[in-house]
């Protein structure tokens, strides 16, 4: 992707690119096909958030 | 390798050079790949062309993300068997159906001058809650228009919203309207409408996501 | 056919300067494959220490507003809590000029989890 694309391009190739890597469905059972660097930290991250989201609901509950 | 581009029905249309594998009522739409495939430009554009195709073919679409697979096709088959039920709940939700993705910035001040640690907690907590309030005021209206929409935490003043709308194809411009009436409602902030799209947002098959 | 290049964008107004930068940050933290050039690679590195200390940074200043709010910090530990996350941003900002980056390149897309900030 290079900025000296129009503005409304570049909107869109971000866009699209963030559908294509981010969303979509992730079939459990399937295997990356992709090689991507930082998927093990995305993952370590999301274990690290959903440990904090269950505190969060721990400590409103105890308040 | 079995190469996984969206999910669609069994009966579905396809665009050349990709195969159906159906089961139980839902198809794959699946092509043939020797070996891992980087994230590049070209090879993300490559797999949004193909299930941009497949959408301009069938009107229930679950876009795949980006570099999933199967080494063997019964285990795709075994795959889709196991989530028939929930993969049908989603081509139902989506039928007919695009994704609209709105985006919403705004503009941080820094602080004219030094402030003690209490100014700048008082100020910080004004800020969350009124890009907060902005934020509701912009996307409750939409999201009432839509289907289905997500949206991601405000972040604060500048992301202040980037959310997607599931709506049906024939409400689109309705649903500009909307967002250009939000536009008038707030000229100080930076609006991006964008698609449509093939509903990759609300593909997700966990639960309790939406 | 519309090519999956064209122009999506339907609606669009303000500064799209502001806008630009913003999706820069998020084109930037997309997952890619990391070059090998050795100076990408530190810059690659950085932006993800960078963000995840980013992120804590976000979190915790969060948690301290609820505690805020709900009336359970004393003043001075606002007075002091408001001192360590400015010198955090401070901070902040000296290192990511340093690399060479943008506060906005310290975006991680964290899809249903990015609700937690």
């Amino acid at each position: 992707m290079t900025s000296d694309l129009p503005l409304a391009e570049q909107v869109t190739l971000i866009e699209l690119v963030d559908r294509v890597l981010n969303k979509g469905v992730v079939i459990a059972g399937d295997i990356t096909l992709a090689v991507a660097d930082v998927d093990l930290v995305y993952l370590g991250l999301r274990v690290l958030l959903t440990s904090v989201a269950s505190l969060d609901r721990v400590e409103e509950q105890q308040a | 390798m079995l190469y996984l581009y969206a999910l669609v029905d069994s009966a579905a249309a396809l665009p050349d050079d990709v195969e159906l594998v159906s089961i139980d009522g839902i198809g794959a739409v699946v092509g043939e790949i020797d070996d891992v495939v980087d994230p590049t430009d070209e090879q993300v554009l490559s797999h949004a062309r193909v299930v941009d195709q497949v959408a301009a073919l069938n009107d229930a679409v679950l876009p795949v993300r980006f570099g999933r697979g199967f080494p063997e096709l019964h285990e795709l088959e075994a795959a889709l068997a196991r989530l028939a039920p929930r993969l049908e709940e989603r081509l139902r939700a989506v039928r007919g159906c695009v994704e609209l993705g709105v985006h919403v910035v705004g503009t941080v001040e820094p602080p004219t001058q030094s402030e003690l640690g209490a100014d700048y907690m008082r100020r910080r907590l004004r800020e969350v809650a009124e890009a907060e309030a902005i934020a509701d005021e912009i996307h409750v209206p939409l999201a009432e228009r839509a289907r289905e929409s997500t949206r991601s935490g405000s972040t604060g003043p500048t992301a202040l919203l980037r959310a997607a709308y599931l709506v049906p194809r024939g409400d689109v411009d309705a649903f500009c309207a909307a967002v250009e009436r939000a536009r008038g409602r707030h000229p100080s902030l930076t609006f991006a409408c964008t698609g449509p799209w093939p509903p990759y947002s609300f593909a997700d098959l966990e639960e309790g996501v939406r | 056919m519309r090519s999956e290049k064209d122009g999506r964008v339907l609606v669009a107004g303000g500064d799209l300067d502001a806008l630009a930068r913003d999706l820069d940050g998020v084109r930037r933290s997309l997952p890619r494959r990391i070059d090998a050039d050795p100076e990408t690679v530190e810059r690659g590195l950085a932006q993800l220490v960078l963000t995840l200390v980013e992120l804590l940074r976000q979190l915790m200043e969060r948690q301290a507003l609820n505690r805020m709010e709900h009336g359970s910090l004393t003043d001075d530990q606002i007075e002091r809590l408001g001192e360590t996350f400015m010198k955090l941003e401070e901070r902040m900002n000296e290192l990511t000029e340093h690399f060479g980056l943008e506060r906005s390149d310290l975006n991680l897309n964290l899809g249903p989890l990015g609700d937690l900030l």
